[in-house]
């Protein structure tokens, strides 16, 4: 399999030092990104290709030179391809009379660690929208203003869906720490 | 993301003390169960490949930003509509050309053999809503695309695509439609020649999707056409029509969805093949970003295409290579990528050996990946499926 260094920016000319930094890029946060879409979608599997979606879409504005911030593009389109797939799914389950309830796959996601919890079961029966701000709050270390800024929403819209979160979650982690 | 915005308000309903202590409670979950991810090389095999795919749409996307320009050099669309349509013979016919300017890249051909010849266009230089043409000759037989790139507002597809073929005083036309896959649109997927050193991953992504092949034992060439069916997850389909002296021949689609499609020369004959890889390995035993798809070499005789794979043991076995050096740089998750190995080394009569190999790496615990089947389970998936696609026999 061939590396991006295959491909050439949309006039044609190679653009080498871009192709650096984004293939660095690929190595470097790769993992912190499929991490976030697993938490996100609830699929290793999905995961690994939304990540791998994320940076396809990125090359071009990358390479033009149209992105300050790689990073924090990249963790924007996670978020936002996730959130597409999430649709996307629901769409295809409501047309598809044979569908059934879609399985959460978190094969591998606790094992060996002793634990009673299955955390991406439970953040899954999360309202979307609460879903992501408990995710780049708490897995991605982001603060509220900075969550805001990605999701584009008011600060305090922010704060009242990860209280809500919190109080949600709440009663789930303790009665998975009784059962 | 359609968030609903919502009003700030106050939640004092609950002590922020019990909610410090669900926080904690989460972020030690979340060290403790964040999956491991070894992306590796196959992250940047797979964006590389969804890049290239994308390259190709987003060319006339940004084509058709410039409509307001080429707009006053645009060819009125009813001046093609006239021109008849469909197989056989349509004698005195005066090939499409446009009646204005806009005559893009009709440049030569590209020829790594004699057998072989696929034009070069390049539509980032086409305006939007223009009429243009591209050619590609193959001794006396020359083939010409002529078509209308989009236009605002769904500024994607090629319109009134049609292909000319020329020998001699003879000149028969068909329309290109869209593969019965397609969104609708036109859409061309590069088929340029493989440099030397590439197996399966075409290294130009260029729009060189109009190629004439002269493949070996046939009379004449085969106009191929390279075409996208779009959205993702899909996408490559080759369209092959037989040109004879009494005509071209019904096109036959080979639908090869996420595997390429690229045109090579055969080591073994020196005729020209087809490059493409078996998508049914796609999602078969990991994600579609780590499967493996094994290498499938085709060629268009006697109307239809027919897998020649087996006689090209020199590509399968620079293909059998890569496949083991990608699972070798996988260690968490390389299932897919080694099931391709196995399926080349079947192709090349290597079964024993590669079971050999497989029931070694089982007793090594190497056989693990993020998914299931793993272990002694995975052998026994691959080999059924391997069995049931007729790569080894049991």
């Amino acid at each position: 399999m061939g590396g991006i260094e295959g491909v050439r920016t949309r006039t044609g000319a190679t653009n080498t030092g871009a192709e650096d930094a984004f293939g660095a890029a690929m190595a470097d946060q790769g993992f912190r990104l499929a991490r976030l879409a697993f938490f996100l979608c609830g699929d290793r599997t999905r995961a690994e290709d939304l990540v791998a979606e994320a940076f396809a879409g990125a090359w071009p504005k990358w390479s033009a030179g149209r992105v300050d911030n790689l990073g924090a593009y990249l963790r924007r389109s996670v978020v936002n391809l996730a959130a597409k797939d999430r649709r996307h799914r629901l769409v295809v389950s409501r047309h598809d009379a044979r569908a059934t309830t879609t399985r959460l796959v978190t094969p591998g996601a606790d094992e060996g660690l002793g634990t009673r919890i299955d955390l991406a079961q439970i953040l899954c029966t999360l309202p979307p929208a609460q879903r992501v701000v408990v995710v780049l709050r708490y897995l991605e270390d982001m603060s509220e203003a900075e969550i805001a800024a990605l999701l584009g929403v008011p600060p305090g819209t922010v704060k009242s869906r990860l209280s809500r979160a919190l109080d949600g979650l709440r009663s789930q982690l303790e009665g998975a720490d009784h059962a | 993301m359609p968030e609903h915005d919502e009003p700030e308000h106050d939640e004092p309903e609950r002590e922020e003390p019990e909610r410090e202590e669900t926080a904690d409670r989460l972020r030690r979950e979340f060290g403790r169960q964040a999956p491991e991810f070894d992306l590796g090389a196959s992250l940047a095999g797979r964006v590389t490949g969804l890049v290239r795919r994308r390259r190709r749409l987003r060319l006339v996307a940004a084509v058709a930003a410039t409509a307001a320009v080429m707009a006053a050099v645009a060819v009125p669309l009813s001046a093609l509509r006239s021109t008849p349509l469909g197989h056989g013979v349509t004698p005195a016919m005066t090939p499409t050309t446009p009646t204005t300017t806009p005559t893009t890249p009709t440049t030569p051909t590209t020829s790594p053999g004699p057998a072989l010849a696929c034009n070069t266009l390049d539509l980032s230089t086409t305006g939007s809503a223009t009429r243009f043409t591209t050619t590609t000759s193959l001794g006396p037989v020359t083939a010409t695309l002529a078509a209308t790139t989009g236009g605002p507002p769904q500024g994607s597809g090629l319109s009134d695509a049609v292909v000319t073929v020329a020998e001699g005083a003879s000149h028969f036309t068909e329309a290109v439609t869209p593969p019965a896959q397609a969104n609708g649109d036109v859409v061309l997927s590069s088929l340029a020649p493989l440099p030397a050193d590439a197996v399966t991953t075409p290294q130009t992504p260029n729009d060189d999707a109009l190629c004439l092949v002269h493949f070996p034992g046939d009379a004449g060439p085969t106009l191929l056409i390279g075409l996208d069916t779009g959205y993702a997850h899909c996408c490559t389909v080759v369209r092959a029509l037989t040109v004879s002296p009494t005509g071209l021949a019904a096109p036959v689609d080979m639908n090869t969805m996420n595997a390429p499609a690229s045109l090579t020369t055969s080591p073994t004959d020196g005729g020209p093949l087809i490059v493409t890889a078996d998508n049914a390995f796609a999602y078969q035993f990991t994600s579609f970003a780590f499967s493996g798809l094994p290498i499938r070499l085709l060629r268009f005789t006697g109307g239809a295409f027919v897998d020649v794979t087996k006689l090209n043991p020199d590509l399968v076995t620079t293909d059998a290579r890569r496949w083991m050096t990608a699972f070798n740089a996988n260690a968490t998750n390389g299932l897919g990528l080694l099931a391709a190995w196995v399926a080349d080394e079947c192709v090349l009569g290597h079964a024993p050996s590669a079971y050999a190999t497989l029931n070694g790496l089982l007793a090594g615990g190497k056989l693990v990946g993020p998914t299931a089947p793993q272990g002694a389970a995975y052998v026994a998936a691959l080999k059924a499926f391997l069995t049931q696609h007729g790569y080894c026999r049991s």
